[in-house]
């Protein structure tokens, strides 16, 4: 035995297998099956939950982009409307505000020719006046005249002419003095 | 060159194990050991993310362990399609986890020859031990889905030149699976050991070399190659659940 088991030693091919490859066997099924009971299943149940969460924010990240799509597209058609909005007020305002510029106008034109109209009775009121007065004037100047007349009656006709033509020099002077001052 | 060699040979001593006799089976303790050490880390990494795990923030281990759950589901979904059997993705998760940690053992060194923490898929035992559990797997899935038909579609498949091909497939497939890890790892240490092979003047170029073959080995390789493995357990799934058209 001890001679056979030397010569075996001997003859030690490494590439053959001995007894060691049936207990190794045995020894991997342990680690298999500890692997498979203990560790796999934990680790599976962790992937299909993580897979879950992943499909879940994928979801919720596509529901998300629909949603600011959405906002996005409300907010846009708001603008829109209040783009409109303030272009509608704002040819309002231009409208409006042309309107109350003609009615100023208008009521300035109004009352301009009220006040045109007023200082023309004004003056020709005072135009009455003074011929009114001018003619008060004239026939005291006449009286006054003739009285002048009468006492130089007898005087040469040159200076009658004279007179009479300063008289109505002074009735001229008069008259003009009169309206400058009513005027 | 025929004494250097001869050196490297007595100091490298490549697939020695630190065995121990029991009913007069041979058994690699150092495989053992470690395969356990490396099951157990895994279990108790996987068991404390689980139970601290939120389907809130992820934490990165967290993320870690939910990112491959889920790449091997894709997988599986993508290879074998309806009908999935429930421990197909714990399979491949397991492989993995369990060929990713194993692998990574190869950083603690021990200085002892040979190391007390080899990476223990640096044993043929444990890379044929886990191709015989996916071999079962989906030769079991295959008989259940198609009966009689998984073994004479090699046979009748069209056109001829596939037949051959099929039926040393059915070979070939295991035996590369567990070879190409055991392989890939096992020569990681034969590295480490060259390494340390170098001449003491070179001391400081060889702690740079162990480094960066490290580094390479346990952020490249282990991953690469645990991906693989799962990945190509998944596909020979898909394999023996296909249907010939």
């Amino acid at each position: 035995m001890q001679p056979a088991a030397a010569a075996a030693e001997k003859t030690n091919n490494f590439l053959i297998p001995n007894a060691t490859f049936i207990v190794e066997v045995l020894v991997f099924l342990v680690i298999l099956w500890f692997l498979s009971k203990k560790v796999l299943p934990r680790l599976n149940a962790l992937l299909e939950a993580r897979q879950e969460t992943i499909r879940q924010q994928f979801e919720d990240a596509k529901t998300a982009k629909e949603e600011a799509e959405k906002n996005k597209k409300e907010y846009q058609e708001a603008l829109a409307e209040t783009r409109k909005e303030i272009s509608r007020l704002r040819e309002e305002a231009q409208s409006e505000g042309a309107q109350i510029l003609e009615e100023y106008r208008q009521r300035a034109q109004r009352e301009f020719d009220e006040r045109m109209a007023a200082l023309e009775e004004r003056l020709l009121i005072e135009r009455q006046q003074v011929m009114l007065t001018l003619r008060n004037e004239i026939g005291e100047l006449a009286f006054t005249l003739s009285e002048k007349i009468v006492r130089d009656s007898l005087r040469e006709d040159e200076r009658q002419r004279k007179l009479v033509d300063d008289f109505i020099a002074g009735v001229g002077a008069t008259v003009r003095v009169e309206a400058e001052a009513s005027s | 060159m025929i004494s250097s060699a001869g050196v490297l040979a007595a100091t490298i001593k490549p697939g020695e194990h630190i065995t121990r006799h029991l009913f007069g089976l041979t058994l690699n303790v150092d495989t053992l050991y470690t395969s356990a050490l490396a099951g157990a880390a895994v279990c108790v990494l996987g068991w404390m993310v689980a139970r601290k795990a939120t389907d809130g923030v992820p934490t990165k281990m967290q993320l870690v362990f939910e990112t491959v759950t889920s790449q091997v589901r894709a997988y599986v979904q993508q290879s074998v399609g309806h009908d999935v059997p429930p421990w197909l993705v714990p399979l491949g998760f397991a492989l993995f986890f369990f060929i990713l940690f194993c692998n990574w053992l190869g950083w603690i060194p021990s200085g002892h020859s040979p190391e007390y923490l080899p990476p223990p898929t640096a044993d043929t035992n444990l890379t044929f031990a886990l191709t015989a559990v996916v071999v079962c797997g989906y030769v079991y899935l295959g008989v259940k889905r198609k009966g009689r038909r998984y073994v004479t579609d090699w046979f009748t498949a069209k056109p001829a030149i596939r037949r051959p091909i099929l039926i040393l497939e059915q070979i070939v497939n295991p035996l590369s699976l567990s070879l190409r890890l055991f392989g890939n790892i096992f020569a990681g240490g034969i590295m480490l050991a060259v390494i340390a092979l170098l001449p003491s003047y070179l001391l400081p170029v060889e702690a740079a070399f162990n480094f960066g073959w490290k580094l390479f080995d346990s952020g490249l390789i282990a991953p690469i190659q645990a991906f693989i493995f799962s990945f190509l357990t998944i596909l020979y799934f898909g394999f023996a659940v296909e249907e010939e058209h």
